[in-house]
């Protein structure tokens, strides 16, 4: 691009982002802020594979290779493994983290002797070994920037997903007001609803790909919302392209939302060709080759190293040799209540409820961080309350909704996409596990249109009354992350 | 001007949050009457509906939940009965759901200790997903799954509030927050912190934009 191009690029971006208004960079400041409190509060390396993420940034910035799935993390990291003492506290609720002075000088002792170490990088990053690289490359400036002990830089790196968290926020605000612009006061409702939904802070209070995963699809949601409503510019093809290979990049997960992207921009492109001829084929064009580039460039070295095309996903394609209809019957059991004639996957459980409703509403750490259990009974009256109220706004809105019938659609392939990839990761170790990957968080991405639902169920509730309802929906998420975080407070060191 | 309503409800709101959080530190936190030690294994893998009975449990007083180590990742409903000479001292249930290496079980409290209690839970599993049972490893069978000898004795623990409450705890937790963090107990000042601006500036906007 020339001087004057780069100029005019960054102009707009200013433009841009001087018209985001104030109110969704608050929304960013909730979340960013809520975040940076969960990692405050939440000990280092007590989330979710955090120590094969942290693993992986390390590889990264002091080598500036990959890590691989197998052998053993440096001696820096085990180290400090050690002095935390994972093996002990993850998933044994009984133990705390550190609670003695001698553990704590210990645990010194272990970083100060992981700082001497010479060995650079960590060639084992396990589970994280698979994930393409962008969010650790992000990550490594940190990693980098920050000197002292690993926990120190942890400590940095997590404040980078906390930023991360921000832009969820923001960006599902912007989601919902493009999405419902004729009722500005809703756009609040969603946007603070989400910014302080426990689950974002925690992942993104935490070195873990699912926080830029997030913000991505977030944004993703509002660069389609936005052509829907204003048509597909070129620069807007080109902002969905970018975004979808920025997705790609940052977490294999985004392969479930993929598809729907595609889906949409087909379907803005065969829109805007009616207007624009066959400048919208191109800019769809250009939209598509951005977005598929990581692809084929990613399955061109595994092909050329002799690997699977696809990698992980190839292997897990060959692995399930099993009949079809039993997959999709179990990819359906695992997320809806079951139909008549389905096997009964599930037995005794409703997995809506019990698996992803109660994830949603409290399951931290390392799945062992849990509320009493008529927390989880109780959460289902202000459940059901927002999904009554959410169809009474859908309802109220049925022309608007059949008018847009398109992209709601579209939503729904983005949704469905993310659900079949993990109920198809999960059905590859059942029956042995039930459910390996059904954990809340990888809904997470979806979490714009929670957005959207905390809108519209305050728009449900009437022009009288929905002001107040959405002024009870913030002051419930509220409550939600004080406690979940006081939650997590008992459990590290109560 | 801000709407009446709006204003109520989040003054309501807010002093709701703050008398549960008061309310919640006023409390104790559970802690275990005889914590089990950290030398455990894998006791046995079981499948399907199991019933696990385990002799020679000493039931203490005052207990308001039992820990029962097991692991699987989706819990299935777990029904459990505490027997002395032959009536239940003790009953508790968990739905299914719960997930990880323990599962604490709430229990009515029994009015006094007893010795020689057999233990029995049921896990309500229906299909081929492992649970399994975690514990210590025993010369004689103590425990029994469906009938079946176990090979040692599953980890339980019994949980009552502790003697002090969150409130007294607080300087220790915070001490605590920050061992290991290089802004020391900082880190759980600096949290409160953050906390009290995430609730002053959703206030504010609640009142700003829905007033």
């Amino acid at each position: 691009m020339r001087r004057g191009g780069w100029a005019r690029a960054l102009a707009s971006l200013c433009n841009a982002l001087g018209g985001v208004p104030a109110v969704a960079w608050l929304c960013a400041g909730i979340a960013c802020v809520n975040a940076v409190s969960w990692s405050l509060i939440t000990p280092p390396l007590q989330v979710p594979d955090e120590p094969e993420h942290v693993a992986y940034v390390k590889q990264l910035a002091e080598t500036g290779s990959l890590p691989k799935a197998s052998g053993e993390f440096s001696s820096e990291e085990q180290l400090a493994l050690e002095g935390v003492e994972l093996q002990k506290v993850a998933e044994n609720p009984e133990y705390q983290a550190i609670s003695s002075h001698s553990q704590e000088e210990r645990l010194n002792y272990d970083l100060e002797l992981g700082e001497r170490s010479r060995q650079k990088g960590s060639e084992y990053a396990g589970v994280a070994a698979s994930q393409p690289p962008l969010y650790y490359a992000l990550q490594a400036i940190p990693y980098t920037v920050r000197g002292g002990n690993l926990l120190d830089r942890i400590e940095l790196m997590r404040l980078l997903s906390a930023v991360m968290g921000g832009l969820t926020a923001l960006f599902t605000y912007l989601f919902i007001r493009e999405l419902l612009p004729s009722a500005p006061w809703t756009w609040t409702v969603g946007g603070v609803g989400v910014a302080l939904v426990p689950l974002l802070g925690f992942m993104s209070g935490a070195v873990n790909p699912d926080a830029m995963l997030y913000a991505v699809t977030a944004a993703v949601f509002y660069a389609l919302a936005r052509a829907f409503r204003r048509g597909l510019t070129r620069a807007g093809a080109v902002a969905l392209g970018a975004l979808t290979a920025v997705g790609l990049l940052t977490k294999l997960n985004f392969l479930g939302i993929a598809p729907g992207v595609l889906l949409g921009l087909v379907a803005l492109c065969v829109r805007a060709a009616r207007t624009q001829g066959r400048a919208a084929y191109a800019s769809l064009g250009i939209a598509l080759a951005m977005a598929v580039s990581p692809l084929a460039i990613y399955s061109i070295v595994q092909v050329a190293s002799g690997a699977p095309a696809f990698g992980i996903v190839s292997s897990a394609i060959h692995e399930t040799s099993r009949p079809l209809l039993g997959e999709a019957s179990y990819i359906w059991q695992l997320f809806l209540p079951r139909l008549p004639g389905m096997h009964a996957d599930f037995a005794g459980v409703l997995t809506t409820q019990k698996i992803w409703l109660n994830g949603y509403v409290g399951l931290y750490g390392w799945l062992d961080t849990t509320f009493p259990g008529f927390v989880y009974s109780l959460a289902l009256i202000p459940a059901c309350l927002i999904a009554g109220l959410c169809a009474r706004g859908l309802a109220v809105s049925a022309g608007i909704v059949k008018a847009r019938a398109l992209e709601v659609s579209v939503y729904g392939v983005m949704c469905v996409g993310l659900m079949v990839l993990i109920g198809a990761d999960s059905y590859l170790g059942f029956p042995r596990v039930d459910a390996e990957y059904g954990q809340a968080r990888y809904l997470l991405p979806l979490l714009p249109l929670l957005g959207a639902v905390l809108a519209l169920a305050a728009r449900g509730a009437g022009r009288r009354w929905g002001p107040s309802v959405g002024a009870a929906i913030i002051l419930l998420f509220l409550a939600h992350d004080i406690f979940s975080q006081l939650q997590e407070i008992a459990r590290y060191y109560g | 001007m801000t709407d009446v309503r709006v204003k109520a409800i989040v003054c309501i709101g807010l002093t709701l949050i703050a008398v549960a959080v008061a309310l919640t530190l006023a409390q104790s936190p559970l802690m275990a009457v005889r914590p089990t030690g950290s030398q455990l294994s894998l006791i046995e893998t079981v499948r399907h509906q199991t019933r696990v009975c385990q002799r020679g449990e000493e039931l203490p007083s005052g207990i308001s939940a039992i820990r029962l180590r097991v692991f699987t990742f989706l819990g299935p409903r777990v029904v459990l009965d505490a027997l002395a000479d032959g009536h239940i001292v003790a009953h508790g249930e968990r739905g299914s759901g719960w997930t990880g290496g323990a599962v604490t079980v709430p229990v009515n409290s029994p009015s006094q200790a007893a010795s020689g209690v057999t233990l029995c839970f049921t896990l309500l599993a229906g299909e081929d997903e492992d649970i399994e049972l975690i514990g210590q490893p025993a010369a004689t069978p103590v425990a029994t799954a469906n009938g079946q000898p176990l090979g040692g004795r599953v980890a339980v623990e019994y949980m009552r509030p502790g003697p002090s409450s969150w409130w007294s705890l607080a300087t220790v937790i915070a001490r605590r927050i920050g061992w290991g963090r290089a802004e020391g107990a900082w880190s759980a000042y600096a949290a409160i912190v953050l906390m009290f601006g995430v609730v002053a500036a959703s206030s504010y906007l609640t009142l700003r934009r829905l007033g």
